[in-house]
C-alpha cells in the first residue's frame, strides 16, 4: 500500500495532517511531526501534544492523514484505523530518537516529548493527482 | 468573535486544512487555499478548489460540521476553528485575489525554508475554480506546539 | 512471487551476508593502526554489501563534538567536519547509543529543513550549508553507535540514494560489525598510548636492571606491587615466570601480573625485559597485550589483561571437534602472522600459551621471543638488551641453548630445534602450529613420538596421517623447514577454504 515514492513524505520535513472525529460527530484536524513507516500496511504517528486527537481515537478509531512530498508537494491521502498506543519498546524508541534529532536543531528540547507511539493500520492510500497541474 | 490577530493571521502565508466527517463518523481531510473573516464576526469563509472538494462538500451537506486549522509558514503559529457550515456557493472573483495573495507568499517562503522545488510544486496546485464555504465559528483554539497549545481564543 | 517465497529468498540472501560480515569482522581484527581499521571497515562493507557511501565519526577529547575520521563514496571526504553531540541524528545516536534507521528521505533533509527553520525564526540568513559529507539525494540511512566497554568510541553512518535500502537485517549486520569496529578502535587507541609509554620506560628499565640483586620474594595475597597493584592470588607458574591475579589499586580493575621465577641472572632479566618491550609493541587482538611493565622488590614484572577464558590446554576435551577448532585456528594463524611480520619467532607455541579471551584466541608468553636478525634501534637501552638476549641464544654443546634449559615444549617443538640450528626461524613456529592444529582438528597427536625427541634419539620420524586435515596444515608438518608455508600463506589458505 505505502509505496517507496511516498517515503520522503513521512520524514517530517513538511508536516503531515490528521483528521479525526469524536463520538458526538465533531471533526478535529491537526498537524503531525512525522508519520513513521512501520511496513507497507502500517504507520505510527507520534503522540506529542494533540490530546484531543487521542481522545477522539479512543472514541472512534478512524483517522485520515494527508502527506506532502517535500520535493514535489504532491499529496497523498491515507485512511487509517488506530490499533494501539505504545509508550515503550522499539517503535517508541525509534520515533523518540527521530523526534529528538529534529527537535535538537530547533532548540525545542522537551517541547517535543513523545508521549506514545500510536500504531495504525493503513486502510487505503490515494494520490491526489487531481490536486496539481502536470 | 474573530480577533484582529486571527484576521491578520488569515492574510499571511498560511497553510489551511479542513477536517470533516461523513454520516458514519469517518473523518476526511481537504486542503484549501483561502480564508477570510471580519474582526468581531463569527462568520468565516473558505475558498476550496472544486477539484479537491468532492468529499468535503458531501460531508458538509450531510452534517455541516467543520474543523479548520490555519498555520503560518512564517511563524508556525497555528489556530484551529470549529463550527457549523452556513453556506456553500461558487466562489466569486474576489476569491481569486485572496487565493493568489496567500499562494504567492507561501511560494516565496517555502522556497527558502523547504526547497525551491517544493515551492514550485505548491504553485502548481489547482486552486480555481473554487467553492466558497462559509461557516459560523463557535470555538477557536491556539494550536501552536508548546505549553499554550489548546488554549481557547476569546474574541 | 508469493510473499512467503520472497521472504525465504530474502532470508537466504541475508544468511550469506552474515557470513560475509563475519569475514569482515576478522579482517577488521587483523588491522592494527587506527586509520587501517577505518579504511578496512568502509572498504569491506562496500565490497561485500554494497554500502557505497559511509563515514565514521569519533568523539573529540572534550566529548562535546564528533569529528569525521574517515569517509567513502562522497564527492567531498569531509574529514574533520564536526557534529555537535546530541544534535541532529548523528549527535542523538551518539548520545542515546541506539541505532537510527531512516527509510525515506533520510534525516539529512529533515535536519537541513529544521536548521533552516531555526535560522529563519532567529532572524539569521538562511544557510544552506551541510558541513558533513553526505549524499545530496540521500533516501535511506542507518546510523550506528560504536560502543566498546561501555564507552562511545564513535558513530558509523551508511547512506543510500535508494528508498528503503536498509532493512532491519541490514541494521543488525551493521551492528555486528559496529561492535567489532568499536573494540578494534578502542584497542588501537589504548595501545598506541601504551606503546608510547613503554618506549619511554625502556630506558628506565635498562637502568633499573643493573640494580637488581637478590632473588625476588614470592608475592603473597594482599601484597602491593610497585605501589600500583595488589596481589589477589597466584594463578600459576610456568615458562620463565609466576603469574598472579592482581587488582589495580586506583580502580580495582583486575589484571594478570607475571614476575620472573626466582632467577637473577642478568641474561634472564634481559630476555624478560625484551619480552616486555616486544610484547608491548604488539597491538593485535590475537596477541595478549602488555599493559604495564615495571620493577618492584628486585623483580621485573609484566601486567597483562586478565584473560579469564583459560587456555586451549583446558579445552582438550573438545579436541577432535573440527567445527569448533577451525575458526580458532584461523585466529591463531593471524596472531602468528602478526608476530612473524615483525621478525619475531614465538618458539613456544602450544595450547597452554593460547588464551581464550571471550572465546577469541590470543597468543601469550613471548618468553622465548628472539628477534630474528633485526635489532631494535629505538634507544641505546634496547641495543643493550638485544645484545644480552643474543648472547644467551648461542647453541651449546648439547645442541640446546643452555644446559638444563629447553627453550620450548618438546611436544610442540620442530625437529630442527634438536640440532640447535642457528637460523631457527618462523618455520619452527609453523611446525608447532601444524601439531596444534592436527590435535585440535583430528583429536590425536600427529606423531607417535614428539619429532624433536625422535631426532635427538636418532629415530626415524613417521609420516602422520593427513587425510583429515587441510593441505596447508599438512604442509606445516613437513620435516624440512623450507617446505612449510609461511604464516601469511597459512592465513590466506585458511581464509580461502569453503565455510
Amino acid at each position: 500500500m505505502i509505496r517507496d515514492e511516498m517515503l520522503p513524505a513521512l520524514q517530517g520535513v513538511v508536516p503531515s495532517h490528521i483528521a479525526t472525529c469524536s463520538a458526538d460527530g465533531t471533526p478535529n484536524v491537526t498537524a503531525i511531526s512525522q508519520v513513521y513507516y512501520v511496513d507497507r500496511t502500517h504507520v505510527a504517528l507520534s503522540n506529542q501534544f494533540f490530546s484531543k486527537t487521542r481522545r477522539n481515537l479512543d472514541e472512534n478509531p478512524y483517522a485520515f492523514v494527508q502527506l506532502i512530498h517535500p520535493e514535489t508537494a504532491h499529496m497523498w491521502f491515507l485512511e487509517l484505523r488506530f490499533l494501539r498506543s505504545e509508550a515503550e519498546g522499539p517503535l517508541f524508541d525509534a520515533m523518540d530518537m527521530q523526534l529528538e534529532a529534529i527537535a535538537s536543531l530547533q532548540g525545542m528540547h522537551g517541547v517535543f516529548k513523545l508521549q506514545s507511539a500510536d500504531l495504525y493500520e493503513v486502510l487505503s492510500v490515494r494520490e491526489a493527482r487531481e490536486a496539481s497541474l502536470p | 468573535m474573530l480577533t484582529r490577530e486571527l484576521v491578520e493571521h488569515f492574510g499571511g502565508p498560511v497553510s489551511i486544512v479542513v477536517g470533516t466527517r461523513d454520516a458514519h463518523l469517518r473523518p476526511a481531510f481537504t486542503r484549501v487555499f483561502g480564508i477570510v473573516g471580519a474582526v468581531g464576526s463569527p462568520s468565516i469563509t473558505l475558498f476550496a478548489p472544486e477539484v479537491m472538494s468532492g468529499r468535503m462538500l458531501a460531508d458538509l451537506r450531510d452534517n455541516g460540521q467543520v474543523a479548520v486549522q490555519v498555520t503560518s509558514w512564517a511563524t508556525f503559529t497555528s489556530y484551529q476553528l470549529k463550527g457549523t457550515v452556513t453556506g456553500i456557493v461558487p466562489a466569486g472573483a474576489d476569491a481569486e485575489s485572496v487565493i493568489a495573495h496567500v499562494r504567492d507568499q507561501v511560494v516565496a517562503i517555502t522556497s527558502g525554508i523547504v526547497s525551491e522545488r517544493f515551492a514550485v510544486g505548491w504553485s502548481k496546485y489547482v486552486t480555481t475554480p473554487a467553492v466558497a464555504v462559509t461557516f459560523e465559528a463557535r470555538d477557536a483554539f491556539l494550536q501552536t506546539p508548546g505549553p499554550r497549545a489548546g488554549a481557547r481564543i476569546s474574541g | 512471487m508469493s510473499e512467503e517465497e520472497e521472504l525465504r529468498q530474502k532470508l537466504a540472501r541475508k544468511t550469506q551476508e552474515l557470513q560475509i560480515v563475519q569475514t569482515i569482522a576478522t579482517e577488521i581484527n587483523a588491522a592494527l593502526e587506527l586509520d587501517q581499521i577505518f579504511d578496512v571497515v568502509l572498504a569491506s562493507m562496500d565490497n561485500a554489501l554494497g554500502f557505497r557511501h559511509a563515514m565514521i565519526l569519533v568523539p573529540d577529547k572534550t566529548g562535546g563534538w564528533l569529528r569525521v575520521a574517515a569517509s567513502r563514496g562522497y564527492a567531498e571526504k569531509g574529514i574533520g567536519a564536526t557534529v555537535e553531540f546530541g544534535k541532529g541524528q548523528i549527535g542523538v545516536v551518539a548520545r542515546r547509543r541506539r541505532v537510527m534507521r531512516m527509510v525515506g528521505m533520510g534525516t539529512q533533509m529533515a535536519i537541513v529543513a529544521a536548521a533552516r527553520r531555526e535560522s529563519q525564526q532567529a532572524g539569521h540568513a538562511i544557510a544552506n550549508e551541510t558541513r558533513l559529507p553526505g549524499l545530496p539525494n540521500v533516501r535511506s540511512q542507518v546510523v550506528i553507535p560504536l560502543v566498546a566497554k561501555d564507552r562511545l568510541i564513535g558513530v558509523y553512518v551508511v547512506e543510500s540514494p535508494e528508498h528503503n535500502a536498509f532493512d532491519v537485517l541490514d541494521e543488525a549486520f551493521v551492528g555486528i560489525v559496529g561492535s567489532q569496529v568499536a573494540t578494534a578502535i578502542d584497542n588501537a587507541s589504548a595501545y598506541a598510548e601504551l606503546q608510547r609509554q613503554v618506549a619511554e620506560r625502556s630506558k628506565e628499565l635498562a637502568d633499573a636492571l643493573s640494580k637488581l640483586s637478590s632473588q625476588p620474594r614470592p608475592l603473597s595475597p594482599a601484597r602491593e606491587v610497585d605501589g600500583r597493584y595488589r596481589v589477589i592470588r597466584k594463578l600459576g607458574a610456568g615458562g620463565m615466570g609466576t603469574v598472579y591475579e592482581v587488582e589495580r589499586i586506583t580502580d580495582q580493575h583486575r589484571f594478570a601480573l607475571k614476575t620472573l621465577r626466582g632467577r637473577t641472572e642478568p641474561d634472564s632479566m634481559a630476555r624478560f625485559a625484551r619480552e616486555a618491550h616486544v610484547a608491548a609493541e604488539q597491538l593485535h587482538p590475537n596477541l595478549v597485550p602488555v599493559v604495564d611493565i615495571g620493577i618492584a622488590d628486585g623483580a621485573l614484572f609484566l601486567v597483562m589483561p586478565l584473560v579469564d577464558g583459560g587456555s586451549l590446554e583446558q579445552q582438550r576435551s573438545r579436541f577432535g571437534d573440527a567445527t569448533w577448532a577451525r575458526p580458532l585456528l584461523g585466529h591463531v594463524a593471524i596472531g602468528l602472522a602478526a608476530l612473524h611480520e615483525r621478525g619475531i619467532v614465538h618458539r613456544d607455541l602450544k595450547p597452554a600459551n593460547i588464551l581464550l579471551d571471550r572465546g577469541v584466541p590470543r597468543i601469550a608468553d613471548f618468553g622465548l621471543a628472539a628477534l630474528r636478525g633485526v635489532v631494535a634501534a629505538d634507544t641505546a637501552a634496547s641495543g643493550e638488551l638485544d645484545a644480552a638476549v643474543a648472547a644467551t641464544m648461542q647453541p651449546g654443546p648439547a645442541g640446546l641453548t643452555r644446559a638444563g634449559d629447553i627453550f620450548g615444549t618438546p611436544a610442540y617443538m620442530a625437529p630442527e630445534l634438536a640440532s640447535g640450528a642457528r637460523d631457527i626461524g618462523p618455520a619452527s613456529d609453523m611446525f608447532a602450529f601444524g601439531l596444534l592444529a592436527y590435535e585440535m582438528v583430528v583429536g590425536c597427536t600427529a606423531f607417535a613420538e614428539p619429532p624433536v625427541l625422535s631426532r635427538l634419539g636418532g629415530r626415524e620420524i613417521a609420516v602422520p596421517v593427513v587425510a583429515k586435515i587441510e593441505p596447508v596444515i599438512a604442509r606445516c608438518l613437513e620435516l624440512d623447514p623450507a617446505s612449510r608455508p609461511t604464516s601469511a600463506e597459512l592465513v590466506g589458505a585458511l581464509r580461502a577454504r569453503p565455510a
